[in-house]
């Protein structure tokens, strides 16, 4: 079937306009031939854009309408463009620089880029602002059904998003206290990227705890030295039970229990552990082998970045699965050969006997989506596919590369982006030479760990917060205190019966509401530290939940605002002086040990 | 049916059409194209009692044909794009070409209107 064509040319109006020629010989306009400016204003007017946090446009077109939308909406809200013809966008922006002037605007004309598009602006989905998605009804009817699944995708992908923002309201303090408990480690360990590039063209064999890993998990250790082998999370302890060692273990779990299955006794001097930040901080505490961090972008690690220095990230996601390819993918792997990954359930078991605490998950299957083997459909939960659509589009991206996925899993859903084969035929082909970089590992670890200076740099950063977040929570106390002495007073005036005593209460309601006014300026003096507490906070909305409020919800509103900050601080505060005095002492040992070295000098 | 109030009627007609016309685009701009297939054949209806109407006032009407014989271009534009799907282009006909011929009926069957009322009264 022919695919869809536009040509742009000059409408009755002098402006430009575009034709589509369809498939089944239908030709169809996007803009007015008369007036493409009213139109795309009236289309506008009757899309309620607001305070959107993110825009999500289906349909750029010409950005007649686009333009008009954008005017009325917070010139830093980032705009997602979908569109069909990529050359339209591009002649869009072109011809409105203005448009992503103080945004960003990210586009994709496919439909797995839609992933990696809401990756770029995940942090904009984590401000008090809903996600707006806005029609160009043309561009749609030109190609209703690559709308149709892009909407589907999208629709996906927002659901893993707020899966995310809730697990970050959910434990978001668990977020907060295992990062600051970390702190010692993350600022003297190198980061992953110090490995990028290593694994030029060798295979990566990504092994995962689904239940179909128990078919196939002895023969992962063929795989020992000629692929690097990457454990994720809790498939570290199914293998170390069969006695397989892998080259690498993924760590993202912030949960003390889950980990203490998995990684506690297990440590290994020839596995190197990549974690992410935020990781239970028993896990490098206690490992042994070389170590070597990751962040997701946040505003705690950009506050840590300013000590260690910038750290590479990368589109890694919310799970382990998707650090773990994201980590492989860096590392130049190829082909990445998955083994474990079901994102399905077999025979009500949705992990590998391998791992302790298999029969903990409970087990409700939601929907049923297509097989990998043997055709049919196989059950699983919303949660497993939202994670199966998000690895597809990094399958995706990878092909597109010129990579090669190779699902080995031998069971499990059917993945889209990858090749269905045997973990041993995919051995058999793949795996047939020595990699030669794994003994380096180690090396690099070393050489990369930071310096006295750097650790000197982050025990001051950790004092100088320690000593602002004391302040700042004095602050958010005292606000506190204010808030409910103005709603008491705002109560005390709607009483009946109030007589003279009532100018008086509203003469000392209105005092107290500058005062809570001028608190609330000053709360916002301190831009950075609201910022970094916003992983303890339930910071993020979809659709339009903040709208036009009353003083009182206003109040309100400030009121909860600064309770959650309130525990913030309190969840910060604890680990930081903990981590500050481990620093401390780390520095001191060290001083010790450079003035001895100095002693004995001849 | 008196001439004054056949013309009276054309100009109740012509004002719903007008505003049908605006109803129609608002859909269009809307994405909400289904309805406008729905809706369009109310339109045409309209603009066929439009002209019945002005036919049987009996009043000399003699630039009735001349438009009439206009509208056929847009109304075969018109039709070309409901058939096609081309939704802008079917608004573009509504606004841009229809429109500012029946608002200029509309001028013209008032001064009719006011003549009509002029000789009545004077006979």
């Amino acid at each position: 079937m022919r695919e869809p064509e536009y040509e742009i040319i000059n409408g009755q109006s002098g402006l430009p306009t575009v034709r589509v020629r369809l498939p089944d010989g239908r030709a169809i306009m996007l803009h007015s031939n008369y007036d493409p400016v009213g139109e795309g204003e009236q289309m506008a007017a009757l899309q309620d854009i607001g305070q959107a946090g993110v825009v999500i446009v289906f349909g750029c077109g010409l950005g007649y309408h686009l333009e008009a939308a954008l005017r009325n909406c917070p010139e830093d809200s980032p705009v997602i463009i979908i569109e069909r013809f990529p050359g339209l966008v591009s002649r869009t922006l072109e011809d409105r620089p203005h448009l992503q002037a103080k945004r960003a605007v990210v586009s994709t004309s496919e439909i797995p880029g839609i992933e990696a598009a809401l990756d770029i602006v995940r942090p904009a989905f984590f401000r008090r602002r809903g996600a707006v998605v806005i029609e160009h009804p043309p561009s749609v009817s030109a190609d209703p059904e690559f709308y149709r699944k892009a909407w589907e995708r999208l629709r996906d992908s927002l659901s893993q998003l707020k899966l995310g923002a809730n697990t970050s309201a959910k434990i978001g303090w668990l977020f907060a206290r295992n990062f600051f408990e970390n702190i010692p480690l993350l600022a003297q360990d190198p980061c992953v990227s110090r490995l990028f590039g290593m694994f030029k063209g060798v295979p990566a064999v990504l092994v995962a705890s689904g239940p179909s890993l128990d078919k196939n998990i002895d023969l992962v250790k063929e795989a020992k030295g000629k692929a690097v082998i990457i454990a994720m999370g809790s498939a570290y302890e199914a293998l170390h039970r069969r006695g397989i060692v892998p080259d690498l273990t993924v760590a993202v779990d912030p949960g003390e229990t889950s980990n203490r299955s998995h990684f506690e006794g297990r440590g290994s001097d020839e596995t190197a552990l990549i974690y992410e930040s935020k990781t239970y901080p028993g896990i490098p505490r206690e490992f042994t082998g070389p170590r070597f961090s990751f962040f997701q972008d946040y505003p705690m690690a950009r506050w840590l970045f300013k000590s260690i220095g910038s750290r590479s990230d990368f589109p890694m996601g919310l799970t382990v699965a998707t650090s773990a390819f994201g980590v492989a993918a860096r590392l130049g792997c190829n082909p990445k050969i998955l083994v474990g990954q079901d994102f399905a359930f077999i025979q009500n078991q949705t992990h590998s006997a391998g791992i302790g605490i298999a029969k903990d998950f409970p087990i409700e299957a939601e929907l049923t989506v297509p097989a990998a083997v043997g055709g049919g459909m196989v059950p699983t939960t919303h949660i497993f596919n939202s994670f199966r659509l998000a690895l597809e589009g990094l399958y995706w991206q990878d092909t597109r590369a010129g990579g090669l996925v190779i699902d080995a899993t031998e069971g499990g859903a059917l993945k889209a982006h990858t090749q269905i084969m045997t973990l041993r035929e995919a051995i058999g082909r793949y795996c047939t030479r020595e990699a030669p970089a794994l003994n380096q590992i180690r090396e690099i670890w070393e050489s990369g760990r930071s310096g006295r200076g750097v650790l000197i740099k982050t025990a001051r950063a950790m004092r100088s917060l320690f000593r602002r977040l004391k302040k700042f929570r004095a602050k958010l106390y005292y606000g506190l205190v204010n808030i409910e002495e103005l709603r008491r007073l705002l109560s005390a005036i709607e009483a009946p019966h109030m007589g003279s005593f009532h100018s008086s209460l509203a003469r000392r309601a209105k005092e107290m509401f500058n005062t809570v006014w001028e608190e609330n300026q000053e709360i916002n003096r301190y831009p950075d530290l609201v910022n970094l507490l916003h992983l303890t906070a339930s910071y993020m909305t979809f659709g339009r939940e903040i709208k036009e409020m009353t003083v009182e919800q206003k109040i309100e509103e400030n009121g909860a605002y600064y309770a959650e900050m309130l525990i913030g601080c309190d969840i910060i505060l604890q680990p930081l002086e903990k981590s500050a005095d481990i620093l401390a002492d780390i520095l001191e040992e060290t001083a010790g040990i450079n003035q001895k070295a100095k002693a004995g000098r001849p | 049916m008196s001439k004054e109030l056949i013309l009276a009627q054309a100009g109740g007609l012509l004002e719903t059409l007008a505003e049908m016309t605006h109803y129609l685009a608002g859909l269009i701009y809307s994405g909400k194209s289904n309805q406008v297939t729905e809706e369009i054949p109310g339109y045409l209806e309209g603009l066929d009692a439009l002209f019945k109407a002005l036919r049987a006032s009996g009043e000399e009407l003699g630039w009735l044909e001349a438009e009439t014989a206009a509208l056929a271009g847009p109304l075969e534009r018109l039709s070309r794009a409901i058939n096609d799907r081309d939704w802008v282009s079917v608004s573009d006909t509504l606004l841009y070409e229809l429109l500012p011929r029946l608002t200029g009926w509309r001028e013209r069957i008032s001064e009719v209107s006011a003549g009509a009322g002029t000789r009545i009264r004077n006979n």
